[in-house]
């Protein structure tokens, strides 16, 4: 059976090779289809080295929302838990090691690792065409390099790319954010 | 749904709704998506029946809470495994000692209760991270620095309680030696203080680490007595400087007389920051140093002896060395302080390490601190500075082993007597278990100076997704045990699949040691209910053939006899 999800994820993902995410999204939902959590920002691992099929998308997306260098330490830990804190959901390209370290920290605000698409360095059409489609806010349950969220392997050296979205638990209750309880 | 051991599904599922009623429903994890980040993600048992997985995860606010959420779970006999924020990857992560245990996340009690920037102290609770309690420092401008693990989003709590170290000055690296008072819920739900803290309206908690009678805290360090819900720590003032210095020895044999004259000089209390050895001739850190630019890529006439499959032979090796003027060993010091200071202090260790022949010494510049921005982006380690971090995870784990793809690793973890013949003979020791195995990893591995008295020897084994790869790896390991207990060597901390194993080691005198622990451990847990076999740690009627792995100990003890 084809759930709704799956229809509007796919047909987002046929979508997003005509175009920028966000015009194709306009084009494509039914009146009244809501997506799921709007997407906040997308987060750019730096420490990988971003596919060329990714990297048009990544400065088309500049237009229509927050482009957040993912790093890893003190100074960029805070604008990450200010963002994980302020965001209902996030998409983000990076390397397994980096999903590792986010999804833990993610946790604590509340937020899951939902969906996640990953590709090795060498074709990553199938990984924009995932991208495209998170970025557009659906959450495909079938496409090319769509993988189960939490099986993958924490590691950078081995070249996949890991495209993501992470969004806040619906269990936690509302008007009550996960960070106000969390710190 | 997983069920704690020894518990029917319906007491379970009164349990849980008793916990509920504490905690919210919210912060009732059950579900196989939220449960699955209580799993240690570095397992070498991952998917297999011995993987330790709880049977749910609730996340309290409040000491108040905990002290109800025990009450419940000695009700019902749940066993209950409190984690602080569940970051101790390669020594156990989140997952529990026993498979079915209920975790307490504490990661919302996530509050600095108080900070005193004149008496130096932080009480904290177990929610509080290394990277919370910096950026609440920076928030306040207050003038206190931290001592930090890598990486820096771990408890500053559970990291003490665990045996973590960090890497600045001596007195505050050890970070349970650093600890002043402990707030603890103890397994019949009765809240406890120790040392000052013991007297109501106490002003000396965090100022008095003995306090009046038996010092406990110790009682809390690795162990399954209770659940801390407040801990203190000692912080330093942040140095007005720092530098780093390089003294180099020529010989492989000079690493005896290199270390014997650093002990010294630790304690005597002249270095006090972390040194770190290392190797010009191997090619690792320490030469770059007295020069300009990275360093130099090894000699090929050494680079053909380190890479011989038999081995390294030290004296071929010796003798390239010398050739190439290529100093063997080097010591790297972190000196902190005013300028004066440091200069003094480097001139002492000049002067006692100058007595080697052949050593070699360079003060690099006196920086101010803080460092300017822009210049701490491009460091490694920010550690040394007190600024916690996750860039060792920029590293990434070993790409592969046996064919199959390393998520991680699993520390082995040996302390050894800090002196330099140890030293040789560990690197030795290991570094022909890397080759038998064809570990991952270079030629020879270097003891660490970060504890203050003895090497620590952490060798970091790969773990992947195989099972069969992995039984390889817990195989590997209780071949380390059994070379370094003969030795004499025990580990300091290990992962909960190794917690009885270790243990077995230390056994003295018929395991008088683990037979006390246990004693105390009947007193005041009688019912199991608190982190059951958390460091080999039983109550009664938990122990006996079960508890301990068939013939673990006994292999141990043989080994420690030969």
């Amino acid at each position: 059976m084809i759930t709704r999800r799956a229809l509007l994820g796919n047909a987002l993902v046929a979508a997003s090779t005509i175009g920028p995410a966000g015009a194709a999204i306009a084009g494509v939902l039914p009146p009244g289809v809501q997506t799921h959590r709007a997407i906040s920002a997308l987060l750019i691992d730096r420490t990988v080295r971003q596919p060329r099929e990714l990297s048009a998308l990544i400065e088309v997306s500049r237009r229509s929302m927050p482009v957040v260098d993912l790093t890893l330490d003190a100074v960029a830990h805070n604008t990450l838990q200010q963002c994980l804190r302020d965001s209902e959901a996030l998409v983000g390209i990076s390397s397994g090691a980096t999903l590792f370290c986010l999804e833990r920290l993610a946790w604590d605000h509340g937020h899951r690792l939902t969906v996640r698409a990953e590709a090795n360095g060498t074709d990553c059409s199938s990984l924009r065409k995932a991208a495209a489609a998170f970025l557009s806010g659906a959450r495909p349950a079938a496409a090319p390099g769509l993988s189960p969220p939490g099986a993958y392997a924490p590691s950078r050296a081995d070249g996949v790319v890991h495209v993501w979205i992470i969004e806040r638990k619906s269990s936690v209750p509302s008007g009550q954010t996960g960070a106000a309880q969390w710190s | 749904m997983k069920l704690p051991p020894n518990v029917s599904q319906e007491d379970f599922t009164a349990a849980l709704a008793q916990f509920a009623k504490v905690v919210g429903q919210e912060w009732v994890f059950t579900s196989d998506e939220d449960l699955e980040l209580y799993r240690d993600s570095y397992s070498v048992n991952w998917g297999e029946t011995d993987e330790r997985t709880a049977s749910a995860a609730l996340a309290p606010d409040t000491a108040e809470q905990v002290v109800e959420l025990v009450k419940i779970a000695n009700r019902y006999r749940i066993a209950i495994y409190p984690i602080s924020t569940g970051k101790n990857l390669g020594y156990g992560g989140a997952a529990p000692a026993l498979a079915g245990s209920v975790v307490l996340d504490l990661k919302r009690m996530n509050r600095i209760v108080e900070i005193d920037e004149r008496n130096g102290y932080v009480v904290v609770e177990p929610g509080v991270s290394y990277f919370d309690l910096y950026q609440h420092i920076q928030d306040k401008g207050l003038k206190l620095w931290i001592d930090c693990p890598s990486p820096g989003w771990g408890s500053v709590l559970g990291n003490a309680l665990d045996g973590g170290v960090g890497v600045t000055l001596a007195p505050y690296r050890s970070h349970f030696d650093a600890q002043c008072g402990i707030e603890v819920v103890l397994p019949n739900g009765r809240m406890m203080r120790t040392g000052m803290g013991a007297m109501p309206g106490a002003k000396t908690w965090q100022q008095f680490k003995p306090g009046f009678g038996p010092r406990i805290d110790g009682l809390f360090k690795q162990s399954n007595y209770g659940v801390v819900t407040k801990m203190g720590f000692w912080l330093m003032p942040p140095p007005e400087n720092i530098a780093t210095g390089i003294v180099t020895v020529p010989n492989y044999r000079d690493i005896i007389a290199l270390v014997d004259t650093i002990g010294r000089l630790e304690q005597s209390k002249i270095v006090q920051g972390l040194w770190t050895l290392s190797s010009p001739t191997l090619g690792t850190r320490g030469d770059a140093a007295h020069e300009a630019g990275p360093p130099k890529p090894a000699d090929p006439a050494i680079f053909a002896i380190l890479s011989d499959p038999a081995g390294v032979d030290m004296a071929k090796l010796e003798s390239a060395a010398s050739a190439s003027g290529t100093p063997f060993w080097s010591a790297e010091f972190n000196l902190y302080g005013p300028r004066r200071l440091i200069e003094a202090q480097w001139d002492c260790i000049c002067e006692a390490l100058g007595k080697i022949p052949g050593a070699r010494c360079k003060l690099n510049p006196v920086r101010p601190l803080p460092l300017p921005a822009e210049e701490l982006a491009g460091l490694f380690d920010t550690g040394p500075l007190g600024i916690p971090s996750l860039r060792t995870f920029s590293l990434g784990p070993m790409v592969s082993y046996d064919g199959e793809d390393v998520v991680g690793h699993v520390f082995f973890s040996p302390v050894i007597p800090r002196t330099g013949e140890a030293a040789i003979e560990a690197m030795e020791v290991f570094a022909a278990i890397t080759r038998k195995y064809r570990l991952p990893g270079p030629p020879l591995q270097f003891p660490s100076a970060i504890f203050e008295r003895a090497f620590l020897f952490a060798v970091g084994l790969p773990v992947t997704r195989s099972a069969t790869v992995n039984a390889k790896i817990r195989g590997i390991i209780r071949e380390l045990v059994e070379i370094s207990t003969a030795r004499g060597w025990g580990e300091y901390r290990t992962a909960p699949a190794f917690f009885d194993l270790i243990m077995g080691t230390y056994s003295y005198n018929d395991h008088a040691l683990r037979d006390f622990l246990e004693t105390i451990k009947d007193a005041v847990d009688p019912n199991g209910i608190m982190s059951p076999g958390r460091y080999a740690i039983r109550s009664g009627h938990s122990r006996g053939g079960s508890g301990y792995p068939a013939g673990t100990t006994d292999q141990i003890q043989k080994a420690s006899m030969q």
